[in-house]
């Protein structure tokens, strides 16, 4: 090859590999074209995906100058990449994250800036309600702009397969017991689960504590001050075993959250017992209708409590644009958009000022329930403990789901009780004020 | 004179040797020393300081139950995905060593599943073994036999062989490929003479093809094992090392103890475990490895 060929070939590489490095700042952006708002979020389900982008289209509809640069990742896996990027001195604008525990842990390692001026813009402190606000704020701060809230401890269940069945919803488990044995009896199985996620067995070991011990129990549960090899706790996980283990259909480890949708609304299973109310959101999606086709009713022993699991919206220390993020979540806590969002994730509102009419039948019951000042709201377990016990918790549920021996249990509550020790110790459950 | 231009030539030397040096020391050396001093801490990944602890990481794991499945796990992948993969691989490259009619056809089906992401393939698994709407399922109760239909990722018994399934399907190529390479350097010579002589097929396998594919089972075995003990990505997107533990090996409970459980000393003293793990197995196969293909030339 001629050496001439070769000196324009290094040269071009050399161009090139110089421009591709070039990075331009927000407002050298804005001065060329527009402004990069970069978002990363994990809402990729198939009713998840089309209701942020609904949101990100009607923002930048209000502000053409603002161009979103979105990345979506699993909910776990979210987490990762932002953990990377702070450690690299790259995090996105904005994203969804963890509320609670968290972003404090974000807010101590000094990687998330406080939103409070916006938060003071949309009058945060009375367009949302105490359980969400304790969750969002710490130390006069607000760290997150809460836009959706979902309850965990319901209990999702086929309309004709129960009419059919002649059962109904119960509010103790030796009728709930019942409902299962009738539902076996003719043909259908009791309840379907979910794998792929440890944290789904989780949701289903909440409502046992909150029947046994009250929402001080759950709250004690949560700041350690429960003891895993207490007898009590055996008490409790015996009758998980009783009440949702032993109920569950076969191969239910098998499916996600999303696919399990199927057996439950094919009638293979009759109900699905504590899936947030994204789930209401596949059901929509899936074209079922709430109430018709599927309903819902709170755990037993949980209908004065709502466990909420809030999404959010924050900011990196190291945001590039920090003020373009504030902008969308301004538009975020607007009524309207918490409303049209909510509609389509199968959520509530957090904002007070949307009107309880723009909900469907399901969802009226939902905010109800949430407004109803008898309604104890506790947050998310995974918001108010550490990462480690929260996983643990979690493993432990699902490996007792899938073994209920007595050898499997002690060994999950020794583990448990190892990490609640430590986590003690080293002052790691921290007062949420719930 | 002499003097001289030994030193100039030890200069070059070093000159030369200095830059894989220096990435053999950024990119080998450095991390492996940190991943070593971070074992000895304890830190969350984003927190500004790091709090020594000593040994203490490496006790926690070694009284952990998790610890203790993920290395079972790992044990079993070293021994069934290799010994499978190395049979296919050796099996398939026999049958098609000889160039029949349609052989670069079933040369490039079988190495095709090598070329998809394993990523790629794990989604593509996991809709084949859903309990009730897979197609593995749904083919065996067409044809009548429904006792085999297993929640293949569900069963704690069985969902870490359901995962190697997915691997070994994915890993059969490259074994091929290297074996029928290996087989093709083989001096067709010796097979006829031995022919001649009366040799069977097992005993011109034992005494000839064997022996000589020793380079190629030197490079497929170590490699299949440092796939095997790294596995990761594939445990990950099926069943994320559940259910409970079940199929959870050390490389992702390394990840699960410094990602999901935000533990980083402790997910590097798993590194740290993995690494001698590693080296404890793969070194000295390797340096028998190279010992035997040295005899055999």
């Amino acid at each position: 090859m001629k050496k001439s060929v070769i000196l324009l070939i290094l040269l071009l590489s050399a161009a090139l590999t110089w421009s591709a490095g070039q990075q331009e700042t927000p407002a050298e952006q804005g001065s060329a074209a527009k402004q990069v708002l970069e978002y990363w979020h994990f809402w990729g389900g198939k009713s998840e995906y089309p209701a942020i982008k609904k949101v990100m289209d009607a923002f930048t509809a209000q502000h053409p100058e603002i161009e979103i640069k979105e990345s979506n990742f699993g909910n776990a896996e979210l987490r990762r990449q932002l953990e990377l990027s702070f450690m690299a001195g790259d995090p996105p604008d904005m994203y969804n994250g963890p509320v609670g525990y968290g972003f404090r842990s974000y807010q101590m390692a000094g990687h998330l800036q406080p939103i409070s001026d916006v938060w003071k813009e949309v009058d945060g402190e009375n367009i949302f309600p105490e359980g969400v606000k304790s969750v969002v704020t710490w130390e006069g701060e607000a760290w997150t702009m809460p836009a959706l809230v979902f309850q965990t401890n319901n209990v999702y269940y086929n309309v004709k397969v129960f009419n059919e069945t002649g059962v109904a919803p119960v509010t103790n488990y030796e009728d709930f017991q019942k409902i299962c044995n009738k539902l076996k009896a003719s043909g259908v199985n009791a309840l379907i689960g979910a794998g792929g996620s440890a944290t789904w067995t989780q949701y289903a070991l909440f409502p046992f504590v909150i029947n046994e011990l009250g929402p001080q129990g759950y709250k004690d549960m949560a700041q350690g001050n429960l003891e895993f090899d207490s007898a009590v706790m055996k008490k409790l996980w015996g009758q998980y075993k009783q009440y949702y283990v032993d109920n569950l259909m076969e191969g239910w480890a098998g499916y996600n959250w999303e696919e399990a949708a199927k057996p439950l609304m094919e009638g293979t299973a009759g109900m699905y017992f504590c899936q947030g109310d994204w789930f209401a959101g596949v059901l929509l999606t899936d074209g079922y209708e709430p109430v018709k086709d599927f309903n819902i009713f709170p755990a037993p022993g949980t209908s004065e409590v709502f466990i909420a699991q809030i999404g959010g919206f924050s900011v990196p220390a190291k945001a590039k644009n920090p003020e373009a993020a504030k902008l969308f979540m301004k538009h975020v806590a607007e009524p309207s958009v918490q409303q049209e969002f909510n509609a389509m994730m199968g959520g509530i509102a957090p904002n007070k000022n949307v009107s309880p009419e723009s909900y469907d039948t399901l969802h009226k019951l939902i905010y109800a329930h949430f407004n109803n000042p008898k309604t104890t709201v506790l947050p998310n377990f995974n918001a108010v403990v550490t990462p480690d016990f929260n996983r643990e918790l979690a493993k432990a549920s699902e490996t007792f789901c899938t073994d209920p021996s007595d050898a499997v249990l002690k060994g999950a509550l020794e583990g448990l009780e190892a990490i609640r020790e430590e986590n003690l110790a080293s002052g790691k459950f921290l007062d949420w004020g719930f | 004179m002499h003097i001289k231009l030994r030193t100039e030539k030890k200069i070059t030397t070093i000159l030369f040797l200095s830059l894989p040096f220096l990435l053999f020391a950024v990119f080998y050396f450095y991390p492996i020393g940190y991943t070593i001093f971070l074992s000895l801490h304890e830190w969350n990944g984003i927190a500004p300081t790091k709090t020594p602890v000593g040994l203490a990481n490496y006790a926690f794991i070694f009284k952990n139950y998790q610890f203790r499945i993920s290395l079972g796990n790992t044990i079993k992948w070293l021994i069934i995905y290799v010994s499978c993969v190395t049979a296919s691989g050796l099996g398939l490259a026999l049958l098609l060593e000889k160039k029949i009619r349609g052989s670069a056809l079933f040369e490039t089906i079988i190495f095709l599943p090598t070329t998809i992401m394993l990523i790629a393939a794990g989604a593509m698994w996991r809709w084949l073994y859903n309990p009730h709407y897979g197609f593995i399922n749904i083919a065996l109760r067409k044809l009548g036999l429904d006792a085999l239909t297993l929640v293949w990722l569900g069963d704690p018994k069985i969902a870490t062989y359901s995962i190697m399934i997915c691997a070994i399907w994915s890993g059969v190529g490259l074994a091929f490929v290297l074996y029928l390479a290996g087989l093709n350097n083989i001096p067709p010579e010796y097979g006829e003479a031995a022919r001649i002589d009366g040799a069977s097929f097992p005993q011109l396998f034992r005494h000839i093809i064997w022996p000589m594919l020793a380079p190629a089972n030197a490079v497929v075995i170590a490699m299949m094992a440092l796939r095997a003990i790294k596995v990761f990505d594939i445990v990950y997107v099926l069943t994320n090392g559940g259910p409970g533990y079940s199929s959870s090996v050390l490389a992702f409970f390394m990840y699960d103890t410094s990602f999901a459980r935000g533990q980083f000393g402790r997910g590097a003293a798993i590194a740290t475990i993995l690494f001698l793990v590693s080296a404890l197995i793969i070194g000295p196969y390797l340096l028998y490895s190279v010992r035997k293909v040295e005899a055999i030339r």
